[in-house]
């Protein structure tokens, strides 16, 4: 029988509610304090539910929602130190993917054009001359990528780049950023709605014009949110975070956290 | 990280016959339904038959391959990765 046990570390720092004309960063600042604007937040510090050293289920931080993984060979590896020393979940780029169904969380992501935010903190470990194929950190959507959105890793030409997958009626469109090597530790947005951006390390973003007509069947973590899972990571994920269109300010607190959630 | 076993484009039933024995060992020895340890085999880019390799390691844990399963697997491969077929 395997031996299951629940992980969960305590939330560290943190502060109360606070009003948004008045959110102000600190020791502890955490996505939580973004309040009703933070959806869900996976994050390899907490909720890990192990089997051996696989992941099984992973709770967010916001609604407790469960990513589910019951078939063990498609299960990704959790280490308190994997992530350059910090907590991390390793996919392994074949089949490794956690999948929410969760009605709650899925009922309250943004769909068709309604502007939301995808934030990753990522290893990507897919080597550049292994070629072009997409890989995805993360997703929500329907039956297939015409109604997705994501964020992955790309090749166009020669250098791993970090993209944004975004359905529009009946196409998918990839801002893809052309600034970063989009190899080992990053912070990766996805700004999505009517048109879609991504910036990478807090960098300038790219962007695609097109209302996105997307869904909310399934999200899932280390792949495409297809109704078959494809396009599976390689690498690892810190934190995978959904919200709803951010502040200015409520952005450049995330970015500033993010980036130093890289480990580098 | 799974390795898998790729089975030839004409061998779908040996490949169905190692990944069952492989579900059943893990039912019974390591976790009970509902989980189960590998999907029905996958078609990959190359129309052949994959499913995850059952030895070296299973739930990150060094694992024993079980001899009935070495023995399912004599039409296969062992394989550090695969490629899917495109996705669109």
């Amino acid at each position: 029988m395997a031996r299951k046990h629940g992980f969960c570390r305590p939330h560290v720092g943190g502060m109360a509610a606070i009003a948004s004309t008045t959110i102000k960063e600190g020791v502890g600042w955490t996505p939580l304090v973004l309040g009703s604007d933070l959806l869900a937040w996976w994050d390899a510090g907490a909720g890990i539910s192990l089997s051996g050293s696989s992941v099984t289920a992973w709770a967010d931080r916001k609604g407790g929602y469960l990513a589910e993984q019951s078939l063990s060979g498609s299960r990704p590896l959790w280490s308190e130190t994997s992530f350059n020393g910090a907590p991390g979940v390793t996919f392994d780029g074949n089949d490794d993917e956690v999948t929410c169904t969760a009605a709650a969380l899925l009922a309250a992501l943004p769909t068709g054009a309604a502007a939301g935010e995808l934030w990753l903190v990522g290893q990507q470990s897919e080597l550049a001359v292994s070629g072009s194929i997409t890989k995805i950190a993360m997703a929500y959507g329907g039956a297939d990528g015409f109604s997705r959105r994501a964020i992955g890793r790309g090749r166009p030409s020669t250098v791993n780049r970090a993209l944004v997958s975004v359905g529009v009626s009946g196409l998918i469109n990839t801002p893809t950023d052309e600034t970063v090597d989009f190899s080992s530790r990053h912070l990766v947005r996805g700004v999505i709605g009517n048109g879609a951006t991504i910036y990478v390390d807090g960098g300038p973003g790219t962007s695609v014009a097109g209302a996105s007509t997307t869904s909310a069947a399934r999200l899932r973590l280390g792949s495409s949110a297809n109704t078959a899972a494809s396009a599976f990571w390689k690498g690892l994920i810190r934190d995978a975070i959904f919200t709803l269109p951010l502040s200015t300010e409520k952005a450049a607190l995330m970015q500033t956290w993010g980036l130093t959630r890289r480990m580098l | 990280m799974s390795k898998v076993v790729i089975f030839p484009a004409g061998k779908l039933t040996q490949a169905e016959a190692y990944a069952d024995a492989c579900n059943q060992h893990f039912n019974a020895n390591i976790e009970p339904l509902p989980a189960s340890f590998t999907y029905p085999p996958r078609i990959d880019a190359f129309g052949q038959w994959v499913t995850v390799y059952y030895g070296e390691i299973v739930n990150g844990l060094p694992f024993e391959e079980p001899a009935e399963c070495l023995a399912l697997r004599a039409d296969g491969v062992l394989h550090e990765n695969v490629v899917w077929p495109p996705e669109e």
